[in-house]
């Protein structure tokens, strides 16, 4: 069996953060919004098992970005901010 | 909607308040589904009959989900922010779902990659690190893991999608990509080509 270069790196990609400490999609999706108001609040961090789960589970962070958008509109604010925040949190794995 | 509306009083209280609390949900939930659309690209793929389908489709799943779960809202965030929730996972699930229900997915067997095609010397250099991660997968992940790890990073397939193949859920199969990468990483770290994690402190 041969292996194409964007093959392993695709694989790769996955394996570039260890995604912990673990957070199953079920528990994200019930802390979410407890956790959201305290990021458009600008008064909490994100737990880091929220963190690791965001950072390697695509579906759960695009749920909440989406999230983020709606509820900044309805606070009048600037979507674009929020996902800066959201951002900046999920980064702060990587310091 | 005022922020002062009282949701929770209203979806648990006596006729006909609650029909009308009912009704204003659902007109949320509508809302919350088409904004999904809106914000997830490929939906433009569907056509507007099959979105309009998967908006009213999603918004009552929606709704479903809020009243079953209502109990259990504790207010650490707004009622609508809560719900909200439930109409966005509906939403992009569906679309998923909508999106791959045409594309024939074979989870039994495990693809071979392609051939390489980079040039010779780069190729020499690139064929070890491919190697070891080939090896890697083989001996380190059960069939399952190789299977699952190699659908969502090299074919892109999303984990709702999966799940539904396999007859489970998004946790389940999150799971298994989770593993399936802790034994690869901890095999290509043994082996020399991955750092060691830099943990972080986990506060409890």
């Amino acid at each position: 069996m041969r292996t194409d270069d964007s093959w392993t790196h695709l694989v790769l990609d996955q394996l570039s953060d260890d995604f912990e400490p673990w957070m199953s999609c079920d528990e994200c999706f019930d802390r979410s919004d407890g956790i959201l108001e305290g990021i458009l609040a600008g008064e909490a961090s994100m737990p880091a098992a929220f963190r690791a789960h965001l950072a390697g589970c695509a579906a759960c962070r695009g749920e909440l970005e989406i999230l983020g958008d709606l509820a900044s509109i309805d606070r009048g604010m600037d979507p674009a901010l929020t996902r800066a925040r959201l951002d900046a949190e999920i980064a702060r794995r990587a310091q | 909607m005022g922020d002062d509306y009282d949701w929770v009083g209203a979806l648990s209280g006596p006729e006909p308040a609650r029909a009308e609390a009912v009704r204003r949900l659902h007109a949320l939930m509508v809302r919350a589904a088409r904004f999904t659309l809106s914000r997830t690209g490929e939906a433009s793929r569907l056509g507007r009959a099959r979105a309009e389908v998967v908006v009213q489709s999603s918004a009552d799943d929606a709704v479903i989900a809020v009243l079953a779960r209502l109990s259990t809202f504790e207010g650490r965030a707004k009622f609508t922010t809560w719900a909200y929730k439930f109409a966005i996972f509906h939403t992009a699930t569906a679309v998923r779902r909508e999106l791959w229900s045409r594309t024939e997915i074979d989870l039994t067997a495990i693809p071979e990659p392609a051939a390489l095609t980079a040039n010779p010397l780069e190729q020499l250099e690139a064929s070890a690190l491919a190697d070891a991660v080939r090896r890697g997968i083989a001996e380190s992940l059960t069939p399952h893991q190789q299977r699952i790890l190699i659908a969502i990073a090299v074919e892109g397939i999303p984990v709702d999608v999966i799940a539904d193949r396999l007859g489970t859920t998004r946790n389940t199969v999150y799971k298994t990509l989770h593993d399936a990468r802790r034994r690869l990483r901890a095999d290509l770290t043994a082996q020399g080509y991955l750092p060691a994690p830099a943990h972080e402190e986990v506060k409890r």
